[in-house]
């Protein structure tokens, strides 16, 4: 593998939450019903921690 | 976006707007919800309906703040629905509906649509060329790409969408083929404009963006065989990400940049300028498998055999998912460096295992294929 194609497969972000909004944490079905019951668009982040 | 983005003060008015939902793909759990909501990069961020569960809004890569409020008003629309206003924007509703069920190739059809009809002060354009530019770049149309970068990149000049067009540019034209009578004179003029908005030191892009950027532009010089260029360039990229490292207030707004600047340190040949670094995250983050991951990398480069291997046996301790495959893919490399063949097929075939076993959502066919190339490759007897 080159290094460019390395790079591809290690270039990404890494962990560091502190966020001002109340994100719910890998649970869809608790995030889809709290959306259902407050009529709220549902926002996802989808993310890796690599 | 966690270190940079999601912790910025002005998002505080959009937190009662949108219930919020962070999904990881590596974990086993959310492997049904990336069957349904299937993504093409990392990150990925969705607005859903949640009446019918559709995909109102998707934007592909990171955002700055400014770029995800944008984000958040037009999904806010989106699912509100009511009637799509005029000029450009019945054709923009139907490439983003388009764009959010993933049909890449109608979506690219329904932005160029769009883009035909808008004002020259559209606010949506940016965001507009940009999905376009992703759905194209999926559906394998270079040439077309390259046109719509370089139509909106005048218009684009100074902005992050700029800097993310200049690169997106780059990287088609470099993909061309060699013999294509077009390619020089494409990546000649996206290398340029690279260059210029890396350059623009007003233009207020995300860091990992400039330092993508840095990547394409390491790629276009060992393109030209101009080693000397590449080397000067990925010298530049290290500094750069130095710098911002230095800024973060935080250790973990510092480890953002810890993949980056292993990269950068990759192409410079300096392999042994990450382990500092690699070694503090470790320090700071135990729980964490990146850290001893990428130091299995680094000392894999060193052909620091034991320490190589030490890193990835602590890495694989605490690694889950997906990752797990690429961490035995190091090790495996490790080993055959060190010239245990045996055990690197046997480390190449629990990989295989692995990646077998990976549920639907997480299991790749192309990583099963390549895993199972890479232990073709390897006979048992030299």
């Amino acid at each position: 593998m080159d290094l460019t194609a390395m790079a591809v497969l290690i270039l990404a972000l890494a962990p560091a939450p502190k966020s001002t909004l109340p994100f719910i944490e890998d649970d869809y079905s608790r995030g889809l019903a709290e959306a259902r019951a407050r009529n709220l668009p549902l926002f996802i982040e989808v993310w890796a921690p690599w | 976006m966690r270190a940079f983005v999601f912790g910025d003060e002005s998002l505080k008015e959009q937190a009662g707007r949108f219930v919020w939902l962070s999904i990881d793909t590596e974990k086993e759990t959310n492997a049904k919800v990336q069957e349904r909501f299937p993504i093409d990069a990392w990150p990925t961020l969705l607005v859903l309906d949640p009446k019918d569960e559709r995909v109102a809004l998707r934007w592909v890569g990171g955002a700055t703040v400014t770029q995800l409020q944008r984000i958040l008003e037009d999904g806010r629309l989106a699912v509100l629905g009511g009637a799509p206003g005029e000029g450009p924007e019945p054709a923009f509703a139907r490439a983003e509906r388009l764009y959010g069920e993933r049909s890449f190739g109608e979506a690219a059809k329904a932005y160029q649509d769009a883009l035909k009809a808008a004002p020259p002060d559209w606010p949506r354009y940016p965001r507009a060329v940009e999905s376009l530019l992703f759905a194209l770049a999926t559906s394998h149309d270079c040439t077309t790409s390259l046109r719509i970068a370089r139509e909106a990149l005048p218009r684009l000049r100074g902005t992050p969408s700029g800097l993310s067009v200049a690169g997106t540019g780059l990287e088609c034209a470099l993909d061309l083929p060699k013999a294509d009578a077009g390619r020089p004179d494409s990546v000649g003029f996206f290398e340029k404009a690279s260059r210029e908005a890396i350059a623009d030191a007003k233009l207020l892009a995300a860091a990992d963006d400039r330092s993508s950027l840095y990547g394409d532009l390491v790629r276009a010089r060992k393109d030209a065989q101009d080693g000397a260029g590449a080397k000067a360039t990925a010298a530049e990229w290290a500094a750069f990400l130095e710098g911002e490292a230095a800024k973060a207030k935080t250790p973990e707004a510092r480890s953002v940049f810890d993949a980056h600047r292993l990269s950068a340190y990759l192409e410079l040949g300096e392999p042994q300028r990450a382990i500092p670094m690699l070694e503090a995250s470790e320090r700071d983050f135990p729980r964490d498998y990146n850290p001893p991951a990428r130091l299995g990398l680094a000392f894999r480069e060193l052909k620091r055999w034991d320490e190589a291997l030490a890193a990835t046996d602590r890495a694989l301790a605490k690694a889950y998912g997906p990752r797990r495959i690429r961490i035995l893919l190091t090790r495996s490399d490790i080993l055959l460096g060190r010239g245990d063949r045996a055990g690197a097929r046997a480390t190449l075939a629990e990989a295989l295992s692995a990646a077998r076993a990976l549920p639907p959502g997480q299991r790749s066919e192309p990583l099963i294929a390549s895993v199972q190339k890479k232990l073709g490759a390897l006979p048992q007897q030299p």
